[in-house]
């Protein structure tokens, strides 16, 4: 760690503290003691400024309003950095610690004696108005009905947005960083809920220059990072919280998933089922095959299992799945690898085991009913949950679908409470997913050939897990948030992502398959659903009834020559890209560097700055996903 | 298709994309039978 050397220049102290940044030029930190401010200082160009007009930039919101830090402080400055006491406004003790921690990086703790838990501590930041922010949130717009209600403008820049850092379902991976087009990016270090303004106000007014951050929790601690380009910071970034875990070479192939494997007599086109295996997978394999499709991943979601939600029993259901040990050794013999859906909770007798043991959260989840959620933060929960997994990954279990993790967990407020480690449900709401990752990680005998695949996920979890988009709109406004959710997670440290192609939230028209396709090619994941249970071959015409269930199909499949034949299509490229892909994973995992690059990332012309309709996946190719009838124009 | 533009000089070769529509579409007509074609599991 370095110390931060003090020199006084023009009435504003000069804390040259960041070492040698980007490219070998200086990060100077500027101090301003009254009103309190900094400004970070790259190159002789000022980056970013911890400012607020005639206010202390750093401050204390509570039910009562702002309180400012007021006076000169007592200043010691010694090799662990600068520390500050200061008054505010209302009379209390607030203690500011500046320290340089990495070179290009400079952490701020700030700290208020008598902090009530339902304050929150502040920090304001002057902007330029031209720049752009991306980062914080998977999802494009706020709101748990926005699987619903897309978003139809804006989206990946953050600018004019209140981001709340509170992870909720379903498009659900969160970090508390975000970095800005002019090179710089803020990381705060804590798992504590947050309220992140750019170019706003909490009244929607338009503050161009002005970013906010308020958050809870006893200390606001966040780090300042500076580089040469927003791809620089982000790398940064990944490596301070740890960068993304390296997937096995197969993962970058084509997926198969389907939201239900119902067992029929029949397979769609009428001929009978005399296989040994699930109806469905079967017609899958052998359709792809037939096709010339690739698959890597089968993906057998819930239900699969005997009991409550087709879950309780973490045995695999006979009718459903007959013969699941013999069939997850044919698939793994034409080289496809089973993936099995997972949740934070049990259910059934194991619930009870959970309870008796005292290994789940004493907080009732109120979905499923009935259900416990196992403690994460205990060592003897994850022993004992992680046994649980072990037939499963001894029948050839190459990975888990890790759902959920992001809804009917604990928010802290209603009903206070801890998890086992002492972490309070609030604090610990947005760690959970992480915990929920690591947990199943540990239960891979080997990790190098295993997979996590989570929906919900904060800092870390990419170390543990590649990610799915949520559960996004079966349609072209979910197409589009998944266009924008690709680019926010790679600024995130999520840089291997793939979402439901076609959705899954209802069921997409031929033409959304059809784009998304295309767009999953261009993901580091593809994943091809949908959620309908449909294949391109068994298609149901757009606005018919398209219901296949444990009674067979309720319309007369379609077999779509041209959804198959743009299948075969993106799935092969995809394929054949897979060499690229891994080697853009390594990269990944060795310097952090995302796959997926929006332009702003590479290019530090202000015209990049909104752009997401077009991206580069990896160095060498720049794709533009049509998502959208008549957006195909393109200069 | 979605626009896609290779770096110039770059190793990546996606080939005739043309043409592999072209092959993708005659796949895709071959219509695979399950009934007389392709064969169940064990």
């Amino acid at each position: 760690m370095m110390g931060i050397a003090t020199r006084v220049g023009g009435g504003i102290l000069v804390l040259a503290c960041l070492g040698a940044g980007a490219a070998g030029r200086p990060i100077d930190v500027s101090l301003q003691l009254v009103p309190f401010g900094l400004e970070l200082v790259h190159g002789g160009r000022s980056l970013v400024a911890l400012a607020d007009g005639t206010r202390s930039a750093l401050f204390l919101n509570g039910w009562a309003g702002r309180v400012n830090l007021v006076g000169l402080p007592h200043m010691v400055e010694d090799e662990d950095g600068t520390r500050l006491t200061y008054r505010t406004s209302d009379g209390r003790t607030a203690r500011v610690e500046l320290r340089s921690v990495e070179e290009g990086a400079l952490q701020v703790r700030f700290f208020v004696e008598g902090k009530a838990r339902w304050e929150r501590l502040g920090v304001a930041l002057r902007v330029t108005p031209e720049e752009g922010f991306y980062g914080l949130t998977e999802r494009p717009v706020q709101g748990i009905l926005h699987e619903f209600f897309p978003l139809r403008d804006g989206g990946l820049n953050l600018r004019g947005q209140e981001v709340w850092l509170y992870v909720l379902p379903t498009h659900a991976l969160y970090s508390p960083f975000f970095v800005s087009s002019r090179g710089w990016g803020l990381h705060v270090e804590s798992s504590w809920p947050g309220i992140y303004r750019f170019g706003r106000d909490g009244r929607r007014r338009a503050t161009p220059t002005q970013v906010t951050i308020e958050c809870e929790g006893p200390e606001l601690v966040f780090r300042v990072l500076a580089g040469e380009t927003p791809l620089e910071v982000v790398e940064r970034y990944s490596r301070t919280v740890g960068t993304t875990v390296l997937p096995p070479e197969w993962a970058f192939g084509p997926w198969r998933w389907r939201d239900e494997v119902w067992n029929l007599p029949a397979f769609y086109d009428g001929t009978p089922n005399t296989s040994m295996f699930n109806s469905m997978v079967v017609e899958d394999v052998l359709m792809m095959d037939a096709l010339g499709i690739p698959c890597s991943v089968y993906v057998l979601d819930r239900p699969w299992a005997g009991g409550s939600m087709g879950y309780g029993d973490l045995a695999f259901d006979p009718e459903r799945l007959p013969n699941a040990p013999e069939m997850i050794a044919w698939l793994s013999e034409r080289g496809i690898r089973s993936f099995l859906w997972l949740g934070p909770w049990v259910l059934d007798a194991l619930r009870d085991e959970a309870k008796r043991l005292g290994h789940h959260v004493r907080k009732r989840v109120p979905f499923p009913p009935r259900a416990a959620l196992v403690d994460f933060t205990s060592s003897a929960a994850v022993a004992w949950w992680q046994g649980l997994l072990a037939p499963l990954l001894d029948l050839g279990i190459a990975g888990f679908k890790l759902d959920r993790g992001d809804e009917d967990v604990p928010d802290g407020i209603l009903l206070c409470g801890a998890y086992a480690d002492g972490t309070s449900y609030r604090e610990g709401h947005n760690a959970f997913p992480l915990w929920f990752a690591r947990a199943a990680h540990g239960a891979l005998p080997s990790p190098g050939n295993a997979l996590l695949f989570v929906r919900a996920g904060w800092v870390g979890t990419s170390s543990y897990a590649v990610a799915w988009g949520g559960d996004p709109a079966s349609n072209a406004w979910g197409l589009r948030n998944s266009v924008v959710a690709l680019q926010r997670a790679a600024a995130m440290n999520v840089p291997i992502w793939g979402s439901d192609t076609g959705g899954y939230t209802g069921r997409p028209s031929r033409e959304v398959l059809g784009r998304w396709l295309g767009f999953s090619a261009f993901c580091p994941l593809m994943e091809v659903g949908p959620t309908a249970n449909l294949a391109p071959w068994s298609w149901a015409p757009d606005g018919a009834r398209a219901r296949v269930d444990a009674r067979g199909y309720a319309f007369a499949p379609v077999y779509d020559e041209e959804l198959v034949a743009m299948w075969i299509f993106y799935a092969r490229l995809h394929d054949e890209l897979r060499p690229y892909t891994y080697a853009q994973a390594v990269t990944a995992h060795e310097r952090g560097t995302p796959i997926v690059r929006p332009l702003a990332f590479v290019y530090p012309d202000p015209e990049y700055v909104d752009v997401w309709e077009t991206y580069l996946f990896g160095p060498d190719l720049l794709v533009r996903p049509g998502w959208q009838r008549s957006r195909f124009h393109f200069t | 298709m979605i626009p896609i533009y290779v770096r110039e000089g770059s190793d990546v070769d996606l080939g005739n994309l043309a043409a592999r529509w072209e092959g993708a579409q005659a796949r895709a007509q071959s219509r695979p039978d399950l009934d007389h074609v392709l064969p169940n599991p064990p």
